[in-house]
């Protein structure tokens, strides 16, 4: 009855529209009223502060605040430039460039937001200049955006790593593998959609070009090289990692580039700081949620509650699927991880015996899903608003990507090395 | 219905204004919490000599960041949230709908200062227990990053109230409500 009240609480103010930290932290309060012991909002607060105070977690906004010294010191134009001597000449040129500046920004940014912010307004009405449809377009920089989170540093793998004690080396290498999967996928969706609406490609760039976008491009580039090559390679931690990444911004956009002053830096704080916080309060809480959970002893409950419906693991997988499609298209992946993570992780992990790492893929990739899926997919919306797009339009051409993200994670789901190989490899960990 | 009009006006100057300081902390704590994650590295990798406290008081200022930044989220509608029904509604002229968004936000803003009532007075509670006792580096007493708790609560809470007071006055007035501060952003 409790739980079921708890569950009733949560959803009912979310749909109500309270912000996600407070639907969890009032419906933690079910927990205490049932209990009537007011040490229990002791310990709320103590869960609370130890969830704010958690060093893994530090790597989130240090990532955050690279993210944002990266953008405003115009490194996007370095990347895209990059992009497009690679893969210009293909056919849908500038598509492909989109996706591709996509994987390279997501290498610095970890924030698929911060994707659509910087590359949708760039390539948007740059692609409709061009002759694509705007749909097509808002599709295409919509669909490549959701690559942030699944290459490294995502700031989701960091936040799972973090919460479920799945070391985040271990995430970002079976990241690597998923996220290189996704983007030559798209790739190949765009080439073929391209091909179809018999759409221009850019001259082949030589070899000086590419060399010259490339040395134009060196140092951006030398930023994942810094954070994978440490954290994968173990000689430092993901914060010690995210600190670096920080400095190493700070050189580039101030001492070499000379793109960031003294008011750019503090908006960069700042702006980075109000990111970081609408996450951390979440994580926050989400730890006294989990103290909840954990006492009530709802994943075992919720494990039961599948079994009797169904004793086939798959056929458990695809409900899970289902309810995460959904809550995706509502919310985005880190809340409804923070969310439904202390639940599902353990019913995954325990009960169905996915490892810990692909058990993250999985939460992660359906839920990217149900982010751009139409109507309220907030990918999707964030596209719309940034490019001057019709919702409809982009609807309209976002089926393509939608079915290769669904195919992908289905294969995360029923093969398992995709997720696994590079953690083992490495011996990293996060197997289980 | 003047002087309430004109109360909140008032108070959502105020709360811009504290808002505007909290922005100023914030950005300074996140700054602070990448020095002292840098000295962390240097200290670790460089002199060979770790520090524990400079990664314990990294993860203070994350608290306070995340804390006190929250009151930002409320004002600016940063949170994650999920904002259907409200749309929905404001999509539509009526007057019911648009009696309803309102009443909906206050609601929504009412629930927020109950959870940041408990924020408070618990986080204070919390904090208190800390008076004396130290850090597990043992070079902060923790009574003072437990503060942010119930300091973190009491600016929601005031943000909230104004977005009561913001909706209140865009009920009595039908119009949106003046914003100097936030115009200033």
């Amino acid at each position: 009855m409790v739980i079921v009240l708890m569950l009733l609480v949560l959803f009912g103010t979310i749909i109500l529209s309270v912000p996600v930290f407070g639907a969890m932290g009032l419906s933690t309060l079910v927990h205490w009223i049932d209990q009537g012991r007011e040490s229990i909002l002791l310990i709320f607060n103590q869960q609370t502060m130890s969830g704010l105070t958690g060093f893994t977690f530090l790597a989130v906004p240090m990532f955050l605040l690279t993210g944002e010294l990266m953008s405003r010191g115009g490194i996007t134009d370095r990347l895209i430039g990059l992009a497009r001597a690679f893969v210009g000449h293909f056919t849908g040129g500038l598509a492909q460039v989109n996706v591709l500046s996509s994987a390279f920004f997501a290498t610095i940014s970890g924030s698929g937001q911060a994707d659509v912010a910087a590359m949708g307004s760039v390539f948007i009405p740059a692609m409709k200049k061009e002759g694509y449809p705007g749909g097509l377009a808002g599709a295409i920089t919509a669909s490549s955006a959701t690559l942030s989170p699944v290459i490294p540093p995502g700031v989701i793998m960091i936040v799972y790593g973090a919460l479920f004690g799945v070391p985040i080396a271990a995430m970002f290498a079976a990241g690597l593998t998923v996220g290189i999967l996704l983007a030559a996928l798209y790739m190949l969706v765009t080439y073929l959609v391209c091909r179809k609406l018999g759409i221009p490609r850019y001259n082949r760039a030589t070899l000086r070009q590419i060399v010259m976008a490339f040395k134009t491009a060196l140092l951006p580039l030398g930023l994942p090289i810094l954070i994978l090559g440490g954290i994968v390679g173990g000689i430092v931690t993901a914060t010690e990692a995210s600190a670096i990444a920080v400095a190493y911004s700070l050189f580039l956009t101030i001492v070499v580039y000379k793109t960031v002053n003294l008011r750019s830096l503090y908006e960069a704080l700042r702006d980075a700081a109000i990111t970081s916080a609408g996450i951390l309060i979440v994580a926050g809480v989400a730890i006294s949620f989990s103290y909840v959970v954990a006492r009530r002893n709802i994943p075992q409950i919720v494990a039961n509650g599948l079994l009797s419906v169904t004793d086939n693991p798959f056929t458990i997988m695809v409900l899970i699927f289902l309810a995460l499609f959904i809550a995706g298209m509502f919310i985005g992946r880190t809340a409804n991880i923070l969310m439904f993570g202390p639940i599902l992780v353990p019913v995954m992990v325990g009960t169905l015996g996915y490892s810990p790492v692909q058990t993250g893929f999985i939460l992660i990739t359906v839920l990217g899903i149900g982010h751009m899926t139409p109507p309220v997919g907030g990918t999707l919306l964030t596209t719309a608003l940034v490019g001057k797009v019709d919702v409809l339009d982009i609807t309209r051409n976002i089926w393509p990507f939608i079915i290769v993200d669904s195919a992908v994670t289905f294969m995360i789901i029923l093969i398992p090395p995709i997720t696994e190989t590079l953690p083992r490899l490495l011996g990293l960990g996060g197997l289980g | 219905m003047t002087a309430i009009v004109k109360f909140f006006t008032t108070f959502d100057t105020w709360t811009g204004r504290i808002d505007a300081v909290v922005k100023v902390v914030i950005a300074t704590a996140m700054f602070v919490m990448f020095g002292l994650l840098l000295l962390n590295v240097l200290s670790r990798y460089v002199i060979l000599q770790p520090f524990f406290w400079l990664a314990e008081g990294a993860g203070y200022m994350m608290a306070m960041v995340g804390l006190f930044g929250s009151s930002t989220c409320i004002r600016h509608s940063a949170h994650m949230q999920v904002t259907l029904i409200p749309k929905k509604l404001a999509g539509d002229d009526g007057q019911a709908h648009w009696v309803a968004v309102h009443a909906i936000k206050i609601i929504v803003s009412l629930l927020v200062i109950g959870y940041a009532y408990v924020m408070i007075r618990y986080g204070y509670a919390f904090a208190e227990f800390g008076r004396n006792e130290y850090s597990p580096s043992g070079f902060f007493i923790v009574y003072w990053p437990r503060l942010a708790l119930p300091i973190g609560g009491l600016l929601i809470a005031l943000q909230s109230v104004n977005l009561i007071g913001r909706s209140v006055v865009s009920l009595i007035t039908r119009a949106a409500p003046p914003n100097p501060q936030d115009e200033e952003d």
